[in-house]
């Protein structure tokens, strides 16, 4: 295969701390620009990782063959229909479109063009999240599972400025759901290997249109037809047990959201309950699942896969996420905190 | 009724003051923080949250000026020349408000060097030996020097780890106790911690009696290290092996890790197929809270009969079984007995440790997530209660 060349758009810090380190080690790709709008931030960044070209402005950036989409959700569109019409492929930080109506419209542009698209939804390479779902397929066919995914991470402090993007509903999809449980919901349904999802009831509280804790339940259909219940819970108010559970019967396989969680096996009915550590620390692991998603970003592309790129960019995770902040049909409630300032 | 503003007022020791001061003072309480983000969780809950801008004069002014009491629970990094003089333009216009007429900061014991470094516990002379340590220090010769020049009363409370529910030195001592990482040298040294509750209380009297100068804050009477950690295995339903095994017998191995997840596991199954688990009593037990579980990883799978052997003692009946299904390496042995309880580690009270108890219960069980899931979304007048 010819040497791929590759642009970055988004000079922010998950760019300068992994994409940027990863991208250019591996073999058959050269990055040939950063895009930034902080012109100064991609021109310092390009100095740090000796990439040649930097530009503020995507019209600007010269040819290559596939791009890195590092920019907040609420930007993506433009930035999207652009890339398609200059026929690049492109890989997309998660999640990969705020509504599954922009997600589906991303798609067909792609597809029009033949072009392969990926998203980052690197905790599917997570070694927890391949044996969990090991264990999940072994289990027999037919056999009721159920399962509880929940995070939380209570506000402490914050490094960031008042502009930050996390701070902008907009910018950022809506808030910690899109930020946070996006990776989390795509991690349960690449466990479970779901195919269609149904949200029952939900619960969403934002403050200035940010949302910071949601809670729901529904259900999950899998391959052979089978339904799954689960909860979800999110926060950012409170502190509660964060994983991934799903029971089988008696048996349940668990794991925590961390790069190296162990999987814990478990059986109510007797003392039986056996862990398996990570083979990787948790640095290690993260590295090596951010560079298991980019190669198989790159095999697509050799391939010109373009029949995967729904699975690829979890259009059933945005259809989750979506289908939360439409409120369901009505059938959810969104409690606004506007007032209280 | 004084109006008490509280700077860095998203932080764990600011929320939990603010609760207590607005819960047993007569006082109007404001926190006061730095990202309108950080508000999220406050509001949640019903606190009252300002945001403002530090580098704002004006934005200082607008929300200090109502204030009787200031007190200051934030850190600011002292690291360059400009943190000082952001630093210098905050305590200025705060201290210079006609209406602040106390002002309270928070330091830390940290201004005295490490305690686990000098192998005692020593308070006679600042000399910081970590960057945090040099930092407060630094902050509280700033505000002296501020204070004097505005002739305000001020009081530094250097405060020792505040542990409890919700403070982050509580959460590393259980990810300690679950890694068994514990520093076995340090634990019989005297500690510097205190509860959160006692801090509370402390620094809620000081206002009162507008106590001013310098004071270190530590719990009291002073815990050993190993009494703090106890508080917390308690919690954790973790027992010490040298709690449970009778004198003279000896492990087989240091535990050096223990697993909540198995904990939870085991509960359930001694609750649901008692037969099939063997309790082991002790003749005088020394830990009753209902069902106690001690996790002892061994480097090789032993036979019962060979851990009733090494375990076992005249007087004493205690059983073992295996956990693991592959011939691993986890024994488990288990108490069931009413009786009197370890005696208490600390002066915190019962209500402290069922508090503490219940957070790591929300936090460690996946069942916790469904029951706050289902009771979240069965509160029908959940949204208006907040929105008021």
């Amino acid at each position: 295969m010819k040497e791929l060349s590759v642009g970055i758009i988004g000079c922010g810090e998950i760019t300068e701390q992994f994409h940027l380190p990863i991208l250019r080690k591996l073999k058959g790709l050269r990055i040939s620009w950063l895009c930034d709008i902080n012109i100064q931030r991609a021109i310092q960044i390009a100095q740090r990782f000796e990439v040649s070209s930097s530009y503020c402005s995507l019209e600007e950036c010269s040819e290559v063959d596939a791009v890195l989409v590092a920019t907040p959700v609420g930007t993506r569109r433009k930035i999207l229909t652009t890339i398609n019409g200059r026929g690049w492929h492109s890989f997309c930080e998660k999640p990969f479109a705020d509504r599954t109506e922009a997600h589906e419209f991303m798609l067909n542009g792609a597809e029009r063009s033949s072009l392969v698209v990926a998203c980052g939804y690197m905790r599917r390479y997570y070694w927890a999240t391949r044996v969990a779902s090991e264990f999940i397929k072994s289990w027999a066919e037919g056999e009721t599972l159920r399962a509880v995914a929940s995070d939380c991470q209570r506000l402490k402090r914050s490094p960031h400025g008042g502009n930050w993007y996390l701070s902008n509903a907009a910018l950022s999809g809506g808030g910690f759901l899109m930020e946070t449980g996006s990776h989390l919901i795509d991690q349960l349904f690449s466990i479970v290997g779901a195919i269609d999802v149904k949200i029952e009831r939900f619960s969403q509280k934002r403050v200035n249109t940010v949302d910071f804790e949601t809670v729901a339940i529904g259900s999950m259909r899998d391959v052979s037809g089978r339904t799954i219940p689960f909860e979800f819970a999110l926060s950012r108010f409170r502190d509660f047990w964060s994983g991934i559970t799903v029971k089988a019967g008696t048996r349940s396989v668990e794991l925590n959201l961390r790069p190296d969680s162990p999987i814990v096996l478990n059986n109510s009915a007797g003392p039986t309950c056996c862990t398996f550590p990570a083979p990787r620390i948790a640095m290690t692991a993260l590295v090596e699942a951010y560079t298991a998603q980019f190669l198989e970003f790159l095999k697509r592309i050799e391939h010109n896969d373009v029949a995967s790129n729904e699975t690829a960019t979890g259009l059933l995770t945005t259809r989750f996420l979506s289908e939360c902040y439409q409120q369901n049909g009505g059938s959810g409630e969104i409690c606004s905190l506007e007032r209280a300032f | 009724m004084p109006t008490i503003v509280l700077l860095g007022g998203a932080g764990q020791i600011a929320w939990r003051l603010a609760d207590w001061l607005q819960s047993h003072d007569s006082c109007r309480v404001e926190a006061l923080c730095r990202h309108h983000l950080l508000m999220g969780p406050h509001v949640a809950f019903g606190r009252t949250v300002r945001v403002f801008d530090e580098n704002d004069e004006r934005s200082i002014r607008e929300n200090v000026g109502d204030a009787d009491i200031v007190i200051d629970c934030s850190f600011s990094q002292l690291r360059r020349s400009t943190d000082e003089v952001r630093l210098r333009r905050l305590y200025n216009e705060i201290l210079s408000a006609p209406s602040v007429r106390y002002f309270v900061h928070l330091s830390s014991i940290a201004v005295y060097g490490e305690t686990s470094r000098k192998g005692q516990l020593s308070f006679e002379k600042p000399a910081p030996d970590t960057v945090y340590g040099t930092q407060k220090l630094r902050t509280e010769k700033l505000i002296r020097s501020i204070a004097s020049t505005y002739q305000k009363p001020v009081l530094i409370v250097r405060l020792g780890h505040v542990y409890g529910s919700w403070m982050s030195w509580s959460m590393t001592w259980v990810e300690m106790l679950m890694k068994g990482d514990i520093d076995s040298q340090c634990r019989s040294m005297p500690s510097n911690a205190v509860h959160i509750r006692q801090a509370c209380a402390a620094i809620a009297g000081a206002i009162k009696n507008r106590t001013v100068g310098t004071w270190n804050l530590i719990g009291s009477p002073n815990a050993i290290w190993d009494e703090v950690l106890e508080w917390h295995r308690r919690a954790l339903q973790l027992v010490s092996p040298e709690k449970i095994l009778p004198s003279g017998v000896r492990l087989a191995a240091e535990p050096r890790r223990y697993s909540t997840n198995i904990v939870r596991t085991l509960m359930n199954a001694l609750r649901m197929s008692r037969s099939k688990i063997i309790a082991a009593v002790l003749e005088n037990p020394p830990i009753a809270n209902g069902i106690q579980l001690a996790l002892y990883r061994f480097p090789f799978m032993p036979s019962v009969s060979s851990l009733k052997d090494r375990f076992g003692s005249p007087g004493v009946e205690a059983y073992f079984g295996s956990v693991t299904p592959d011939s691993s390496y986890l024994v488990f042995d288990s108490i069931e007995i009413p009786g009197p309880t370890l005696g208490e580690p600390s002066p915190t009270t019962e209500t402290d440790f069922d508090e503490f108890a219940q957070m790591l219960r929300m936090m460690l069980c996946p069942e916790s997530v469904q029951h706050f899931v289902h009771e979240q979304l069965n509160q029908k007048d959940h949204g208006s209660c907040i929105d008021n």
